[in-house]
């Protein structure tokens, strides 16, 4: 109950659920232990080495990073996205015991080992930089793309979540039950441990969508650093890197120059005791993580939606030169003396600057930024990647930190050396702005590139990678070469550049379209004018266009689709416009104008007899409607979502004409589903899978997904044989739904083991649950494929014997065809059994199944080759010992089988023939049998037959 | 043309066993085959009858199950050229199903003839639960095509 409630809310889909919670888990899990660690890290370090040694820190951190990226990169070949995460995790919690222990050392026996502090600091940051930077892929890994963008952000919210509860724990801790700080490291270890409890979970339940690949096109080199060569060609080729690669370091000096000074110099002066400076950074993780929460699922989005990503990027450097400037202010004043050494004021200066520096990044500078990877081809995501975050930032901490030593500790420059530590206060924000300013100016034309390249990218799509891959060229060719076809009156020229137009969302082709679908006669391209207006921006001029177009129209095909457009503006302006086609005799334009007058009125809330009328009058044309119009009117009610129409729209359920029934059972789901009433409905539903019209079928299956699950699943499971692409998709995706909450397991995994159900059946449930099944079921199953095997040596004995008897009657050829076909199947079988022992996949399996049944011997070769390279020894062996002998004969047969399975083959024998035949239960080869003996006799012995055999001689 | 005349003779096994042998079907399993049955009608034809003239609109698939069939043209002269013979396990107007168009030539049965005869309808129903029978049928289609195009060269 509640889960569908958040899901909903939250618009997670019951199938995404168990991956999103987990992985929002291991966030809020890893996120609790990482605040305490960094709020006592900080407060010790700053403590105990001094603030003086905070830029040695950050370049240790970065260049620790830039090395471990560099092996991350290089190993990622190696292991599964989540054994790594599995590895830095355990690795966290092994090093905070180390580091607990070296704390306890330091408190009660080496009291002057103060580099245990920097060493916790630096080996913390680097474990959180690397967790961070690869849950992301790992998190992906899981989801497609299109998923990723709903659960993204409530994954996220895990982080600043854990970050409150890690807070206000530590706030508990430290002021009522007053344990010091430094014997709280061991938090950060269980964290970690039970993060890592819950990717084990994951690992168990989930399967991923795709393989981890983070750092894809560094695998192909030989070592890193020809990845990073090669990335490095990638970064001079493309000016948005070059741009994004200066953005950074730009950001990296800031940041770095900022976190000196609200850490060494802000709080230093504000808190100067340890316990209470630790407090107050658990207060700010609280409160801090809150609003970061408040952005990330409210904020960020709107921001990108709202401004694009090019120009939300140019936003972060704006805060910090908002940040730079109101230390510069306060503390030039204060140096001036124009103002008391206030401590609310700097403390106020410093959470914010704080803020900005660390949430607002997270909350916006990250996601943010990654979007600009959009424009980047994905095979240089990984490598671009890792040169930005091993190479770049590292290198852009080492000119922060030198320089920050360089100003702060004793130099030869004499100019720097009488610099005053007031001086200083305001020097570095001066200097944040300056860099803060070069910031917002790289951001500007970095965001003008973005634009290109997603341009170039969509023509690269179109025509292809090798056609002028330069953005802001291709850009230019590309709209002459819309232009041109444009003006072309050629239609197929016109209806290449109206897709080209839509696919770009190219916003400067309005008015050519807008005045192309007034001008044109031609059905087809007007109707691809109004897809593609309806995919540009929906402006007024968009707008204008339209209503033109409904003033001058004619066409009733046209007509709806401009309603339809229309609709979209969501605006009543211009509702007596439409309001004069309710009286139009065309059904497809009436129905268009009273939905539109309809939902227009009825969200707006005014108008409060137009709902009314417009029902009345669907209703009374649905009545006097001929049966071909009648699925029309019929749809139209289903959009009403009145389920008091579910009366009238059931009627027609059992109509003669199939559209009229499918748009009632339609109509009929929309009215229930909109009330949440579609569990009523679920009788019918499951009937509707018998019917004989797919169409109906797929219907029944899609609303099937937002009901309860069911009882039995069995028709849904005998949907997994058919033929019918689509319907297999849907049956298969309402079975995928509900394994992942629990439901249907049972029944699909009984499946796999009956004996009468056909090779694809078999495949997709295999496919649905083979991961879930015990050690004992694989065991089970590989035994099912040694049967198999063994059934089919004896089919194609029996097929041999067959081809020895009398082929002097009728049915001769048919019961070769179906012995051919049994054998067959067996082998299907053993081979689907084998495809999933093996972990391979459906090509895999075809192009074995095909090679061994065919009769070519180069075919047969190569399926044996790809057989052999397999895993599942004892049954590839067995196989391939068999395709290797020549079976000429019956006793070839009976002595390979022996040789094979230390038994004999018995009964295959003329004397036996008909018996064993009998035997195999088929139909059709009982009802030849039968027949033979009729064209002997001229008579049935039909005592104890089947009927589905009686019905084939009768 | 005269009308069939419906004897309704064949068992559905026997039906299954004449499909399994056109080539048209034979590629199929014989669970399709049997479907296929279902939807398959006898027809019988006396000598001389006319199947379908030139210029009928066909719509139907005609299985040869025994008898001989003469596909002739009539020329602008109004005389008879002859274009070919089918007989027992050939099947004509297998087109007719894709679209329902004119027929090129005539068909007259030589002696008794015995057809299994589907109906377009009915066809296209069983393809859309069978894709498997499209590809049958594209198959055939194509070895004809390259028939005509290899007897073009030659010529």
């Amino acid at each position: 109950m509640i889960a569908d409630f958040l899901g909903k809310l939250l618009s997670i889909k019951p199938n995404e659920r168990n991956e999103v919670f987990y992985f929002f888990l291991v966030l809020l899990v890893f996120s609790f232990g990482a605040s305490f660690a960094r709020s006592i890290g900080m407060t010790l370090l700053i403590e105990k080495l001094g603030g003086d040694k905070l830029p040695l820190i950050f370049i240790f951190i970065d260049l620790s990073v830039m090395v471990g990226s560099m092996l991350y990169a290089h190993y990622t070949n190696k292991f599964s996205g989540l054994d790594i995460l599995g590895f830095f995790l355990l690795s966290t919690a092994v090093f905070s015991v180390i580091a607990q222990l070296l704390f306890l050392a330091t408190t009660y026996w080496w009291f002057d080992q103060n580099w245990v502090y920097g060493f916790f600091f630096v080996g913390f940051f680097f474990f959180y930089i690397l967790i961070f930077i690869h849950t992301g892929s790992v998190v992906a890994s899981y989801f497609t793309a299109v998923q990723m963008k709903r659960v993204m952000p409530i994954i996220n919210a895990g982080i600043p979540i854990g970050g409150v509860l890690g807070g206000s724990a530590l706030i508990v801790l430290l002021n009522i039950f007053h344990v010091p700080p430094q014997q709280l490291i061991l938090i950060l270890g269980i964290a970690c441990l039970g993060a890592f409890g819950v990717l084990r979970i994951i690992n168990a339940r989930s399967t991923p969508v795709h393989v981890t690949n983070t750092a894809a096109p560094l695998r192909t080199k030989k070592n890193p650093l020809s990845g990073f060569i090669s990335a490095f060609k990638d970064i001079i080729g493309s000016k948005l890197m070059i741009y994004m690669s200066i953005g950074l370091i730009l950001f990296v000096i800031v940041s770095k120059l900022l976190e000196y000074h609200y850490q060494t110099i802000i709080y230093y002066q504000v808190f100067p005791d340890t316990t209470e400076r630790a407090t107050f950074f658990a207060t700010y993780e609280v409160f801090a993580n809150l609003i970061w929460l408040f952005i990330q699922l409210f904020l960020t989005s709107r921001i990108v939606v709202k401004l694009g990503v090019g120009a939300s990027n140019v936003l972060y450097p704006v805060l910090t030169a908002i940040a730079s400037l109101g230390l510069l202010i306060y503390f030039f004043l204060k140096a001036e003396g124009q103002i008391a050494n206030g401590i609310t004021m700097m403390l106020f200066l410093g959470i914010f600057t704080q803020f900005i520096n660390q949430e607002m990044r997270l909350a916006l500078r990250s996601p943010v930024n990654n979007l600009l990877f959009n424009a980047i081809p994905p095979n240089q995501w990984g490598s671009n990647k890792a040169f930005l975050n091993g190479i770049v930032f590292p290198f852009a901490t080492l000119i922060a930190g030198g320089f920050l030593i360089m100003i702060t500790g004793d130099s030869s420059i004499a100019l720097l050396n009488s610099i005053s530590e007031e001086q200083l206060h305001y020097l570095l924000p001066l200097i944040a702005l300056v860099i803060s300013l070069l910031g917002i100016w790289i951001a500007l034309p970095q965001s003008r590139e973005y634009g290109n390249e997603m341009e170039a990218q969509a023509y690269r799509a179109i025509f292809g990678p090798q056609v002028d891959s330069k953005g802001g060229q291709a850009s230019k060719s590309f709209r002459k070469e819309i232009q041109d076809k444009l003006r072309s009156g050629n239609s197929a020229q016109l209806l290449v550049a109206l897709e080209m137009v839509r696919i770009l969302k190219a916003d400067f082709f309005l008015n050519q379209i807008g005045n192309l679908l007034l001008r044109t006669a031609d059905f087809k391209i007007k109707k691809h004018c109004l897809n593609t207006l309806d995919c540009l921006l929906h402006s007024n001029a968009n707008l204008n266009y339209l209503i033109e177009a409904l003033r001058t129209e004619q066409d009733v095909k046209v007509l709806p689709l401009i309603m339809k457009n229309m609709a979209k503006f969501k605006r009543a302006s211009f509702n007596s416009l439409v309001e004069k086609f309710l009286k139009h005799p065309d059904p497809s334009v009436f129905i268009e104008a009273s939905l539109f007058l309809y939902n227009n009125t009825k969200e707006k809330k005014r108008n409060f007899q137009v709902p009314g009328r417009i029902e009345k009058a669907i209703e009374a044309r649905l009545h006097n409607a001929k049966l071909q119009d009648a699925a029309l009117y019929l749809n139209a009610l289903g959009q009403l979502h009145q389920i008091h129409y579910s009366k009238t729209v059931s009627k027609f359920l059992n109509s003669d004409d199939p559209d009229v029934r499918l748009a009632a059972f339609t109509a009929d789901i929309r009215l229930h589903l909109h009330e949440n009433k579609l569990d009523s409905l679920k009788h019918r539903l499951i009937k509707a899978l018998e019917s004989p019209e797919q169409k109906m079928k797929i219907v029944a299956l899609k609303a099937l997904k937002d009901c309860r699950p069911l009882e039995d699943w069995s028709p849904i499971i005998k949907l997994l044989g058919s033929k019918d692409p689509l319907l297999l998709k849907e049956a298969k995706e309402l079975l995928q739904l509900n394994l992942k909450v629990g439901m249907c397991n049972a029944m699909l995994v009984k499946q796999v083991f009956e004996d009468k159900i056909s090779i694809q059946q078999r495949f997709e449930t295999f496919s649905l649950v083979y991961r879930t099944l015990s050690s004992h079921q694989h065991k089970k199953i590989q035994n099912m494929a040694i049967i198999a095997f063994k059934q089919f040596i004896y089919v194609n004995a029996l097929l041999k014997l067959h081809e020895s008897m009398d082929s002097n009657n009728k049915t001769y050829d048919l019961i070769t065809k179906v012995l051919q076909e049994i054998s067959d199947d067996h082998l299907d079988h053993v081979l689907t059994i084998l495809t999933f022992v093996t972990r391979q996949d459906n090509e895999f399996f075809q192009m074995v199944s095909y090679g061994l049944k065919s009769s070519n011997r180069a075919n047969q070769g190569n399926a044996l080759e790809v057989l052999s390279n397999v895993g599942e020894k004892e049954l590839v062996n067995l196989m391939l010992k068999y395709y290797e002998e020549r079976l000429n004969n019956i006793h070839a047969f009976k002595r390979v089988y022996f040789s094979l399975f230390s038994k004999p083959l018995k009964n295959v024998d003329k004397n036996n023939y008909k018996a064993q035949l009998f035997a195999l239960n088929h139909d059709i080869l009982n009802a030849c049998l039968l027949y033979i003996e009729y064209e002997k006799t001229g008579e049935y012995q039909l005592v104890d037959t089947k009927k589905t055999v009686r019905d084939l001689l009768n | 043309m005269p009308p069939p005349n419906e004897s309704g003779g064949m068992i559905p096994l026997e039906k299954i066993v004449v499909l399994s042998k056109i080539s048209l079907f034979s590629m199929l399993k014989t669970e399709i085959i049997q479907m296929i049955s279902k939807i398959a009608h006898e027809e019988t034809y006396a000598d001389g009858d006319i199947l379908f003239s030139k210029g009928d609109i066909g719509n139907r698939l005609f299985l040869i199950v025994s008898g001989e069939i003469k596909i002739i043209t009539t020329k602008e002269d109004g005389s008879e050229m002859y274009i070919a013979t089918w007989k027992e396990n050939d099947f004509l107007g297998e087109l007719s199903l894709f679209d329902a168009k004119t027929r090129t030539a005539t068909a007259r049965c030589i002696g008794s003839c015995t057809f299994l005869v589907i109906g377009h309808e009915d066809m296209e129903r069983l393809i859309r639960d069978y894709p498997a029978i499209s590809l049958a049928f594209l198959k055939v289609l194509i070895s004809r095509m390259r028939e005509m195009v290899l007897s073009q060269n030659s010529e």
